[in-house]
């Protein structure tokens, strides 16, 4: 290791550098059930995603359809959550919106994670100055202002769910990247490791079979976490007009129309924050479970 | 000591360079270039043309970054190609603005977050612990944009205790810095909490309350030292969102700072400007973090830098 | 950005020649004169040099500083400001200016010929900046005849000449400040106005202070001397909703209003509502040069399916934006009410019967097709703009009412200025601001095709007329000219005419005697603040 010593990017993950293997599903399981934090982010993720799943279903309104006639009527039978200023049914948009949320937290944190696991695993792996290298490469993109990297490949290529998975997922690969080469090197050391490579296996195969899955708690809780900033970054950058295209409804661009109307209808941007707050919760709870769960130290605390 | 600083600091001029370089390619990519911006929307191809030659833009890219070298190694980051002033001057009128947001949020957070995860950390598996880290976890869940526009409204425009905008006194300060605490300030608090327990449940805590120590002085002493490894981790991001973090609030905020200046850089193709603000923002954030680790070794004894 | 002109001073520029200053009477003066007004800018002045910049905050502050020759009446005639009077020669290539005597830059060094011709050479050598860089291009030379009297030769007549040289940027700067700076004038600004630069707080002000010395304001205002405000401050704030809580809360005296502020601010006595139209017009363009929308005929079938009067309703409330039928808006010179009968109006049956004839059918989602059988799917070039979105939010809806799937995309302005000479988008949305019928050869002249005009069409009979217009001094014949050239634009539907702006600024009720214009801003020479 070179002179300096370093915590992880997200420390609640860094605690997980030296992860266990988790036991059987079912052992799991029932431990699972006993964490509160587990329980309620997993209800509140698992909710999100059914609402992604079943958007024709429940969304039944049509979410761009507008209606000039019924502009801004606040919440009845008929507009759950009332209408925008265009007429369109608020609780419509929020429900489909909630498909743009998922693969904008999907998509951006498989990025992440698939740069991050391949950096970071070589660099672990390899050490030298293959690590040097790609710690250098990581220190570059840490000193990168990743936002104005995301606003300017937004404003530049034009708002697109695209371009926003991009921007936000490629300064990801420094972050899981330094908690995988952390974690790499720490079982690296490992004797079932050392054994694999005194009988000649191939780097390719003592990496994938023996070291991947190390990685992988940190790696999951780091994901959760992940999930939910990318979220609340879209949300940001759709607040000043550079996340996605009109009319699609995605949370935080509701949100910015809506802001227009805080103090004569305070629905349009009570709901959609809501439901970005309830997701990024429900994440964040599901990351904090997780890391109780996987992480043998606080356990036992 | 000193060695290893000047080995972090010459570890650090490669990593500028990359940074330098991706800005480089960044401008090279994206559509549009300075001349078309700054001739607007009524301008002639000739107008565009000539305003691209007197901007040097003409030239091929690595030549203009060759030149970019030059200039810097004669300390100078060239001239705005929108003000017409020096980079280096632009940046310095705007820096101490975002300074002083970066270093309120550093130390609001910080005592806000440490203060919250000891009151739960105390009182773990009690009331006071879910509700202090309910509210952190909410903290981290709502949007900065959300809490900036509900802070306008309710202390500037209720209570009329707070301007709105500007940095002109130094209660216009309260409400940025407090905006860009609260999510940072939630991080420290569950850092602070599970750190201190990860401490609670050591041999050398046993011993020092053994030995007959005041339980106080042995919660701040050792726990505290624990928790606060990774909480100055966290300030050193904390200075890596510098510009783009501080973007949000600095628009709604009206704050004259580096990273609204970035943003214009970006939207006028400023090159010059946006190479200077993002060295700034990436210097910036190597020297945190350079002190963040030196700060290390005074927690940890054990830790030795060579 | 209709918040920005909402604040152009242009007030400033329009000051009158005739007559000796007859000074208000000294103790009411004095009484009136002190406080602030402080207005919003969205951004910072770019640069206070006057030649190069095209910044409409750059702009807006020029218009308190500096002063041109000329300045254009409210029945769009142009009167002389530090000219006195003028003569064209025979051939229309030669103007003579006879300046006022007895003013002085704020330097306290004397405004004369010289010093016009100075700044207009200086435009010639440093201004590719400058919206009126191109003007200049064809002035062959000038000349100080003596202190009072400039004369411009110029290379061909050129009729739009008095409104270049009424703009803000054909302002006069002192030579002696200009020469001290080295021409380096992007933080120095010294003219002849009411007020003079105070301080410049980059990234959160600009404050102005009044010209104590000023004695040449026209006739149109009760006051000839100087102003009675003492500081002017710009504030930059970029967030609508920042700069509506700021003139809640007082730190903001003048905002222009948005559709949705309007309600809460009509009844509310602390503010008064002022109302202007503008020099402006927004229309959506269709890329003429490449298929499919180079066939007018398509052109003109979804120019049928835009419902104005519904876009002015929802996005404008009906209040911020008047339809227009014409190329021209009817604010400028050159709107004729003849044309109404080419208008392309609303007609959705028809629109669906044209885009049939031509092929475009429809298929069971009632999307049509192009006539090869592939998805038509226009996409539309906007900038980033809130209410460009809100437009287009209802374009889709209306043009998908014909069964036509438009696409949207939103680009903030670099990229959007780069893109369309390369003709990448089917559709284009934005306006221009210019009060000159000859903005037809700035926006639809064949020269423009890879610049300015970003639909990219050119035609050689328009291009005539627009020839024609340019050189053509008699007004009638030349109104006739705009006539033919407009009738010609609207049968060939490069462009559908949306809606010309309209202001709405609320004023702190502190401020009184502000006088309400007919167009294009307020006139602040005769305001002054409630103790």
């Amino acid at each position: 290791m070179r002179g300096s010593i370093r915590v992880s990017a997200i420390p609640s993950a860094a605690a997980v550098a030296v992860g266990r293997r988790p036991g059987t599903l079912v052992e799991f399981l029932q431990r699972a059930r006993r964490s509160p934090p587990f329980v309620i982010g997993a209800a509140l993720f698992l909710g999100v995603l059914l609402m992604a799943a079943l958007a024709p279903v429940i969304g039944v309104q049509d979410p761009i359809a507008i209606n000039i006639r019924e502009r801004l009527a606040p919440p009845s039978v008929r507009h759950l959550f009332g209408t925008d200023d265009f007429g369109r049914d608020v609780f419509s948009r929020v429900v489909w919106g909630s498909q743009l949320a998922v693969r904008l937290g999907t998509l951006s944190v498989l990025v992440a994670v698939s740069g991050g696991i391949v950096l970071g695993l070589v660099a672990g792996y390899y050490g030298g100055w293959v690590d040097q290298l790609i710690s250098r490469i990581f220190d570059l993109i840490f000193a990168f202002p990743y936002l104005l990297f995301a606003i300017a490949i937004v404003a530049i290529l034009g708002p697109s769910l695209d371009n926003l998975v991009v921007a936000l997922g490629l300064f990801g690969w420094a972050g899981f990247g330094r908690v995988i080469r952390g974690s790499v090197l720490s079982a690296r050391q490992r004797e079932y490791v050392e054994a694999a490579r005194a009988v000649g296996a191939r780097p390719s195969r003592i990496m994938a079979r023996h070291i991947l899955p190390n990685v992988v708690a940190p790696v999951i809780i780091l994901s959760a976490t992940r999930f939910g900033g990318a979220l609340l970054a879209g949300s940001g950058l759709s607040f000043i007009g550079l996340g996605v295209p009109i009319p699609q409804p995605e949370w935080g661009a509701i949100m910015a129309t809506g802001r227009d109307y805080m103090g004569t209808a305070w629905w349009v941007t009570v709901f959609p924050g809501a439901l970005i707050a309830l997701a990024v919760l429900g994440v964040n709870l599901l990351g904090d479970g997780l890391r109780d769960l996987l992480d043998p130290r606080l356990r036992d605390a | 000591m000193f060695r290893y600083v000047l080995r972090r600091l010459m570890l650090a001029v490669p990593v500028l360079l990359g940074v330098s370089i991706c800005v480089l390619l960044m401008a090279s990519l994206v559509p549009g270039d300075p001349a078309t911006v700054l001739a607007g929307d009524t301008a002639s191809a000739e107008q565009v043309e000539r305003i691209r030659r007197d901007l040097g833009l003409d030239q091929p890219i690595p030549i203009q970054y060759l030149r970019f070298l030059e200039r810097l190694a004669h300390g100078s980051l060239g001239e705005s190609t929108r003000t017409h002033r020096e980079v280096l001057l632009e940046i310095t009128d705007r820096f101490p603005y975002t300074l002083a947001l970066a270093l309120g949020a550093v130390v609001v957070s910080t005592i806000l977050g440490i203060a919250m995860g000891i009151f739960a950390a105390v009182r773990r598996g009690r009331a006071a612990d879910y509700l202090t880290m309910g509210i952190a976890i909410v903290g981290l869940s709502v949007p900065t944009f959300w809490i900036a526009l509900l802070g306008i409204i309710v202390f500037s425009l209720n209570l009329h205790w707070l301007p709105v905008t500007g940095a002109r006194s130094p209660q216009s300060y309260i409400l940025p810095i407090f905006a860009l605490s609260l999510h940072s300030a939630a991080v420290k608090a569950r850092i602070t909490r599970s750190s201190m327990l990860e401490v609670f449940g050591q041999d050398y805590l046993r011993t020092a309350r053994a030995k007959g120590l005041r339980e106080r002085v042995v919660l701040l002493r050792h726990a505290l030292k624990n928790a606060l490894i990774p909480i100055s981790t966290i300030i050193g991001l904390q200075f890596g969102s510098l510009l783009g973090g501080a973007f949000i609030i600095e628009t709604i905020f009206g704050w004259p700072g580096i990273g609204r200046l970035a943003v214009q850089a970006i939207f006028n193709r400023d090159f010059p400007l946006i190479q200077g603000t993002v060295l700034v923002g990436a210097v910036t954030y190597m020297l945190a973090n350079l002190a963040v680790d030196i700060v290390y070794a005074w927690l940890d004894p054990r830790i030795r830098y060579s | 950005m209709p918040r920005l002109l909402s604040v152009v001073p242009l007030v400033f520029v329009v000051a009158a020649s005739c007559g000796a200053p007859a000074p208000a009477p000294a103790a009411e003066t004095t009484s009136k004169v002190g406080g602030s007004v402080t207005f919003v800018a969205m951004t910072d002045p770019d640069t206070l040099d006057l030649h190069q910049t095209s910044n409409p905050v750059s702009s807006t502050i020029f218009g308190w500083i500096y002063e041109p020759l000329v300045y254009q009446d409210l029945d769009n005639s142009y009167k002389g400001l530090l000219a006195e009077s003028w003569t064209v020669s025979p051939d229309s290539k030669t103007i003579t200016f006879k300046l006022r005597g007895g003013i002085t830059f704020t330097d306290g060094s004397p405004f004369n010929a010289e010093a016009v011709k100075f700044t207009f050479e200086r435009l010639q050598r440093l201004g590719a900046k400058s919206p009126i860089f191109e003007t200049f291009k064809n002035v062959t030379s000038m000349e100080a005849k003596d202190d009072l009297t400039f004369v411009m030769n110029m290379k061909d007549p050129y009729a739009p000449i008095f409104h270049d040289l009424q703009v803000s940027y054909a302002g006069i700067l002192s030579p002696k400040t200009v020469r001290a700076a080295n021409d380096n004038i992007s933080r120095t600004a010294i003219g002849t106005g009411p007020y003079s630069l105070k301080e410049f707080q980059t990234g959160q002000q600009i404050t102005l202070e009044r010209n104590p010395g000023y004695k040449w304001a026209p006739a149109l205002y009760q006051n000839r001397g100087a102003p009675y405000v003492q500081e002017l401050r710009y504030r930059v704030i970029a967030e609508p909703a920042t700069q509506l809580a700021a003139l809640d809360a007082g730190e903001v005296d003048v905002l222009g209003l948005r559709a949705q502020d309007l309600a809460k601010y009509a009844n509310d006595a602390r503010f008064r509502v002022y109302d202007s139209f503008t020099f402006g017009l927004t229309y959506l363009g269709f890329d003429a040069k490449r298929p499919p929308f180079d066939n007018a005929k398509l052109r003109a079938a979804l120019a049928r399916a835009v419902n104005k009067a519904e876009i002015v309703q929802v996005v404008f409330e009906n209040k911020l934006a008047k339809a227009q039928c014409c190329p021209i808006a009817e604010s400028i010179q050159g709107y004729d009410t003849r044309l109404k009968e080419f208008e392309l109006t609303f007609d959705p049956a028809r629109a669906k019967a044209e885009l049939e004839a031509l092929g475009y059918k429809a298929g069971a989602d009632g999307l049509r097709t192009m006539p090869d059988g592939k998805p038509f799917k226009p996409v539309l070039y906007t900038t980033t703009s809130d209410t460009h979105g809100k437009i287009a939010t209802l374009l889709q809806a209306q043009l998908k009412g014909v069964g036509v799937d438009l696409q949207v995309k939103q680009l903030e302005s670099g990229a959007l200025l780069a893109a369309t000479p390369k003709a990448e988008h089917d559709l284009y949305l934005n306006g221009y601001s210019w009060n000159e019928p000859d903005m037809f050869s700035l926006f639809l002249s064949c020269d423009r095709v890879t610049s300015s005009n970003r639909v990219l069409y050119c035609n050689g009979d328009l291009e005539k007329l627009i020839k024609a217009g340019r050189t053509e001094l008699d007004q009638a014949r030349r109104m006739q000219i705009y006539y033919d050239a407009q009738k010609l634009t609207m049968q060939e539907a490069p462009w559908q005419p949306l809606y010309m702006p309209v202001s709405k600024t609320a004023v702190n009720a502190k401020v009184l005697d502000l006088k309400q214009g007919q167009a294009g801003g307020l006139y602040w020479h005769d305001a002054w603040l409630k103790k």
